[in-house]
């Protein structure tokens, strides 16, 4: 029988082979198995697995125990690894060693993550010690499997790890299903309002060691660098580690340029396959890799997390090479990210000529002028003149004030302070630890807060507004919105602004407030939620601050209806 | 209901309501009438708009029972349930902050449901930790055992999807109710904000 194809007595597939062979979807087969099914359909080096769908939970979950059809498919889904592999399962002389994952369409906290080197045991660690030439290496990935066994599944320090390797699989599979109910998982999808999923995939998976020798590592790539937006390829690599090491932290990794030079071909084999995987997905890729004795292999590969700098330049670097069409660039920023990027500053003349009172560390950015008082008290009686409240520290019973301060400024604490805890929760613009006596002195004098360096600065500073059409990426972003946005929107600065209707702010009667309006302007328009309304009711014309939040809003309520 | 566990929520909120007292300390609202109109009627307490506040001699009344209670307790118990705070405290406020931050430049903005989830996970952790020394606590200072349920509540809030729990002011967050017993405990144990923050422990 071809595993792959194999079927019960009701003809039900439960194990999919995942070498590309067939288009299986997320649902089917979870996230990670997508990954790895899709990269070997572009034919690249990816150690040889097969999924356990997630159609399979559902039986699992009447009886607690995987039906014997379901487990008799993953027994056959082994044998074809150990025939591509070359290896055998529980025996020497070279054993098949196999990772064991869980995977839903998407990702969730409290699932069962992974187990590594299953298939070791006293037997296979001889033989693994034998093929490899390093007893010690074998000795290490034996404890490893068993501590992490201990750990995941049998979940106590003391627990007996089977010996046999079929039990070992028996009980790793059996642990990811239960996993999916296991309370942090039901949490998670009770609070994002998860029912479409089934259940989770269980993946098996071809170990390869990055751990091996020196010709051996694992790391991450990225197609282009995800903080700056820059187009060069960003990552980290352990030599001589396991792509745990890096997510664990246990060890600093090196920056990619040293594979360059330690492994060349292996470098520039990998940005050959990143290359190709970014182009296939249209998207910018976070790429995990593992090296093992001088041979790369690809393990996952997804669309990378980016800074709000990032998006808006990979959006628009990807459209200008053909990869993407106008409409996608601009789906790909969000409205908060290109409202990030315009966060007014200071005017950087005046910061030149201007002199520090003190500095601190950061603690809720922003940037904010008053007079300085020293108590919550006096706060909260002169919050309309404007004030900075500056304490030795903060406690509860000082929140009145820090609620009537425009800034917060304490003398003592850090990052983790109730007054940079309270402040980041409120909103205002915080330094804290700005040091002994360095604040009272300044009682009564107008100071300026920069919540972003730390400053604080004598007098009242101007706040420049960063102009959106200066910067050539938005600028361009603009420009492909104004052809797709359902509304016209325009500037504050506009003539027009004083003929159009003022909405006010985000309020419960907005709805009401815009019936029969054409043109409007107001602070609800600065929120997506404003925006909906506004288009929703038929506008026209709309006035705000800044007009690619606006625009890119306006289209993203078009495209949902 | 003793009066100082009322004028001390009093001192530690600098404003409050009925609601919010009776919220905290989980009575009805009219159980709290008879104990405020009396402290209003010797001015240790004052009405504002947005709810009571401790008047100068409130404040110093406040501390003397505090000062006559700190005599009655077991000063050495007193310092080691605080020591045995300060333990989890550190935890506590970079799990907060880890809510807030991604990293020390890069606020939390709450689109990454994994992140929040895993925060939310090592918040209930915190508490975990936190259970035996509350009790401790309750067993020292018998008046601060309103603390141990409203931080049950505030966890069991957050768990159910209302993440304002989690560090919201005013409200009885987890951070709001955990720095009221901190401010709590520094008083029976005799010590200020100012001489815990210079030595790094309550800031």
């Amino acid at each position: 029988m071809t595993p792959g194809t194999d079927r019960d007595a009701s003809g039900a597939q439960w194990v999919y082979l995942l070498d590309g062979a067939q288009n299986l979807s997320r649902e089917l087969i979870g996230g990670k198995a997508w990954s790895i099914n899709w990269m070997r359909s572009l034919g690249m080096p990816v150690p040889p697995a097969a999924t356990l769908c997630t159609d399979a939970y559902a039986h699992y979950e009447q009886t607690g125990a995987l039906p014997d059809p379901i487990w008799r498919q993953i027994v056959d889904a082994v044998a074809h690894l150990e025939s591509v592999t070359g290896r055998t399962f529980g025996a020497g002389p070279r054993p098949l060693l196999v990772s064991v994952r869980s995977g839903a369409a998407e990702s969730m906290p409290g699932m069962m993550d992974t187990v590594l080197n299953l298939g070791i045991n006293s037997q296979t660690c001889q033989s693994l010690a034998e093929e490899s030439g390093d007893p010690d290496f074998a000795t290490r990935t034996l404890a490893l499997f068993q501590n992490q066994y201990r750990d995941i599944i049998l979940g106590s320090t003391d627990g007996d790890v089977p010996e046999d390797v079929w039990q070992q699989l028996r009980g790793a599979v059996e642990a990811v299903l239960a996993s999916w109910q296991s309370p942090r998982a039901k949490a998670y999808r009770d609070h994002y309002d998860i029912t479409e999923l089934k259940g989770t995939s269980v993946t098996v998976q071809a170990m390869v060691f990055g751990n091996l020798d020196e010709q051996s590592g694992s790391g991450v790539l990225f197609t282009r660098n995800p903080g700056t937006g820059s187009k060069e390829p960003y990552g980290q690599w352990l030599p001589r580690a396991q792509g745990e090491d890096i997510v664990s932290g246990r060890m600093t990794p090196e920056p990619i340029a040293t594979l360059e030079q330690k492994l060349p071909d292996q470098h520039r084999q990998l940005l050959e396959l990143a290359g190709t995987l970014e182009r296939t997905a249209g998207n910018v890729q976070d790429i995990e890799f593992t090296i093992e004795h001088g041979n790369l292999w690809l393990l996952q590969a997804r669309n990378a997390k980016r800074s709000p700098r990032a998006a808006v330049d990979f959006a628009v670097q990807l459209c200008e090479e053909g990869l993407i069409d106008e409409r996608e660039a601009l789906a790909r920023v969000t409205p908060e990210q290109v409202r990030q990027l315009l966060k007014p500053g200071l005017d950087p003349a005046a910061v030149q000529s201007a002199a520090i009172f003190a500095t601190g560390e950061p603690a809720c950015p922003g940037i904010a002028s008053g007079v300085v008082v020293s108590s919550a008290d006096e706060a909260v009686d002169r919050e309309e003149e404007g004030v900075v409240l500056a304490r030795p520290t903060t406690s509860p019973d000082d929140i009145h004030g820090m609620l009537s301060a425009r800034a917060i400024v304490t003398e003592l604490g850090g990052a983790t302070s109730h007054a940079a805890v309270v402040s980041r929760e409120i909103g205002v613009p915080c330094v804290v630890g700005c040091g002994r006596d360095t604040l009272s002195p300044l009682r009564g004098q107008t100071v300026t807060v920069d919540g972003n360096s730390g400053d604080i600065y004598q007098g009242a500073l101007p706040v420049v507004q960063f102009d959106e059409s200066a910067d050539p990426v938005l600028a361009t972003l603009i420009r492909w919105a104004e052809s797709l946005c359902p509304i016209e929107v325009s500037g504050l600065e506009s003539p027009k602004y004083d003929q159009a209707t003022d909405i006010g702010p985000l309020a419960h009667d907005l709805e009401q407030k815009l019936a029969g309006v054409e043109n409007a302007r107001g602070s609800a328009l600065e929120s997506n939620d404003g925006i909906r309304l506004a288009v929703d009711a038929g506008l026209k014309h709309i006035f705000v601050r800044h007009r690619l939040p606006a625009m890119l809003a306006a289209i993203m309520t078009h495209d949902k209806r | 209901m003793q009066d100082l566990v009322l004028l001390q929520l009093a001192r530690v909120k600098g404003l409050l309501s009925f609601s919010q007292a009776a919220d905290s300390l989980s009575v009805s609202e009219d159980e709290l009438k008879e104990p405020f109109n009396r402290f209003a009627a010797e001015e240790w307490v004052a009405e504002t708009p947005r709810g009571w506040r401790l008047t100068p001699v409130g404040r110093k009344v406040t501390a003397d029972l505090i000062a006559q209670e700190r005599e009655s307790l077991d000063a050495d118990a007193v310092s080691a349930v605080y020591e045995a705070f300060c333990t989890v405290n550190d935890e506590l406020k970079a799990t907060i902050t880890a809510w807030q931050m991604r990293d020390a430049g890069t606020p939390n903005d709450h689109t990454d449901a994994a992140y929040d989830q895993s925060v939310i996970d090592r918040l209930a952790q915190v508490h975990e930790q936190a259970k035996p020394v509350l009790e401790r606590i309750t067993a020292v200072a018998p008046r601060l055992n309103h603390f141990a349920e409203r931080l049950d509540r505030a966890l069991a809030k957050v768990q159910d999807g209302d993440h304002t729990f989690v560090a919201r002011p005013i409200l009885d967050s987890y951070h709001t109710v955990w720095f009221e017993l901190h401010e709590d405990l520094m008083a029976i144990a005799g010590l200020t904000r100012a001489e815990e923050a210079a030595a790094g422990r309550a800031q």
